[in-house]
């Protein structure tokens, strides 16, 4: 009876790992036209990642490692505008890189990168480049 | 995917290994596994003090310690007892369980099924520690990163750097293989245990596969690759056959060094130390009549070693957050069990998730009831967090919990299939053993 039970589970066990298995090699197939809007669901190799690293990819011709950056994001909601924050500052590790929306008051980030065609309006800040999806801004110099 | 990330990772993994099984040799064990996480913790222990005295890492501070350790132990210490070695010839189950490691595996390292928690923080860490040579406190101290734990250890983050600085660039399949390497030790400390308890070889085939096959399929299928959850798994396992068997010398210093493991990878291998210690101590206690010096000293110095200087540095640069704990509000109590209903129903766990219920069945088992008490206390501790944790209850536990479960499912599934096996252990073996003359 006890082998019977084990070897029950042993089978449900082998049974989970080849379903998961076989879900994931579909979804990996699959990788290049991922499409889930949300960025909590992002996985890396997928579109929407690889849409803001090429965002990045211009922040960092214009602003100095080790810089600290706002990032702020067109997210419809608050939940999307954090994961996507995570999502730049995991492919910006050279950088300090703080919510736009969370900045502590009067802190001195000298950089803002706006991106998703989010419009940042502030006038102490001059846009140094300009791509289709990705704005950086600087802050003026007195 | 790069060939020099996937060296580095295995490269680093096995110089402390071999490092740490002469040290841990040295206090009597011949457990391999806990010789390899000997050699982890002494490598967190490392760059721990190179970060305190204020030098930055280079690869010979990583490389050279843990050579001139392997080299001065094989001079002066003894050789470490002889370890079981793995069998010549692979059973049924080994074979399952080594294909549920490379289906894992091989996935982890297109890193297709990595963690996001690997992107929120954990690989932001690490690639900022191997950009800072060292971990950048003042990067987890900004305002802003009270979201992304600041205050775990950081073991993992430190393993990513290392690998990362001797590789020479940040990528992401060698970070990958880490999960893999600790999946193996999970097996492997799995089979030790097996061994520890005297199974037979079915059971000992069934219980490494049962444990292989629902933890690769929840790492595939929740997405675990790259997270430390891992690593708390096989802590509780390492410390399993020192746990099963009468407290010795060897023990003590195997359940420490799986304690300091604990409590260098994630903030719920604190609390995890501190469970461990404690059963072992009341072990100790009940076995000797009194407590030995030189016991408590291989048992606490260890986790204390770790413990001690993270909770310092977190108090130093303010990193402990005030939503780790609060007030206790009994009146959670039905959204927790609502939440925690529908996280028994993750569709990646297959059921096994259910496991968890099994910890107070275990308690009635003498062979295994130090083990089922350490994973009790650890699951009464996670739910005393969402009692009292001030966040968003329901969001907390759909969260976390499946995750949490992890930690503990496969030595509940190990001790399960040692207690199927001796069913009724004859009452002169009462506490569980048979009492054996107690070492140092």
């Amino acid at each position: 009876m006890r082998r019977l039970i084990l070897g029950i589970a042993l089978l449900w066990g082998g049974f989970g790992l080849l379903t998961e298995m076989s879900r994931a090699l579909a979804e990996h197939d699959r990788r290049e036209s991922w499409a889930v809007g949300r960025p909590e669901y992002w996985r890396l190799g997928t579109p929407e990642p690889a849409r803001l690293e090429r965002c990045i990819a211009e922040v960092a011709k214009v602003v100095p490692a080790g810089s600290t950056i706002a990032f702020a994001s067109a997210g419809p909601d608050r939940s999307s505008r954090f994961f996507e924050w995570r999502w730049a500052a995991y492919l910006l590790p050279a950088y300090d890189v703080a919510p736009w929306e969370d900045l502590p008051p009067g802190w001195p980030a000298p950089y803002v990168v706006a991106w998703g065609g989010v419009r940042v309006r502030d006038p102490k800040l001059e846009r140094v480049r300009i791509s289709p999806e990705c704005k950086v801004y600087r802050v003026r110099r007195p | 995917m790069s060939p020099a990330g996937l060296l580095a990772s295995l490269g680093l993994f096995f110089l402390l290994a071999v490092a740490g099984r002469r040290l841990s040799g040295a206090a009597g064990s011949a457990s391999r596994v806990s010789g390899a996480l000997t050699g982890l913790v002494a490598f967190h222990l490392l760059v721990t003090f190179l970060d305190a005295v204020g030098v930055r890492w280079s690869r010979a501070l990583l490389l050279v310690p843990p050579a001139l350790v392997l080299i001065l132990a094989s001079r002066y210490l003894p050789r470490p007892p002889a370890g079981a070695r793995l069998p010549s010839r692979l059973g049924w189950g080994d074979g399952l369980a080594l294909f549920a490691l490379a289906v894992f595996t091989l996935l982890a390292l297109t890193a297709w099924t990595a963690t996001p928690d690997f992107v929120f923080h954990w690989g932001v860490k690490g690639h900022r520690f191997f950009l800072a040579r060292g971990v950048d406190y003042a990067y987890l101290a900004q305002p802003w990163h009270g979201t992304i734990h600041p205050d775990y250890p950081n073991l993992m983050p430190e393993l990513f750097a290392a690998t990362a600085l001797l590789a020479g660039r940040f990528d992401v399949s060698g970070m990958m293989l880490w999960t893999g390497i600790f999946f193996a030790l999970l097996l492997a400390g799995v089979c030790e245990t097996l061994r520890e308890a005297g199974s037979g070889p079915f059971y000992r085939q069934a219980g490494v596969a049962l444990v292989a096959l629902p933890a690769a399929a929840v790492g595939t299928g929740y997405l675990m690759a790259g997270a430390a959850d891992w690593m708390i798994a096989l802590a509780v396992v390492a410390a399993m056959p020192a746990l099963l068997r009468p407290p010795d010398r060897a023990g003590d210093f195997e359940v420490g060094v799986a304690a300091a493991f604990a409590a260098a990878s994630k903030i719920e291998g604190v609390p995890l130390a501190g469970f461990l210690v404690l059963v072992h101590l009341a072990r100790r206690l009940r076995a000797d009549r009194r407590l030995d010096p030189g016991a408590v000293l291989r048992l606490v110095l260890p986790p204390a070693a770790v413990g001690l200087p993270w909770l310092a540095r977190a108090l130093h640069h303010g990193l402990l957050q005030s939503t780790n704990s609060g007030g206790f509000e009994i009146s959670r109590a039905g959204l927790i069990a609502s939440a925690l209903l529908e996280v028994l129903r993750v569709p990646a766990w297959h059921g096994f998730i259910l496991a968890v219920l099994l910890p107070p069945l275990l308690l009635l088992h003498a062979r295994v009831r130090a083990v089922a008490m350490v994973v009790s206390l650890q699951l009464l501790f996670d739910l005393y967090v969402y009692f009292t944790a001030p966040v968003d209850t329901r969001f907390y536990v759909l969260s976390s919990f499946a995750r949490l479960a992890f930690q503990v499912v496969p030595a509940i599934l190990v001790a399960t299939v040692v207690a199927l096996e001796h069913p009724a252990p004859p009452k002169a073996k009462a506490g569980g053993v048979t009492r054996r003359p107690v070492q140092g």
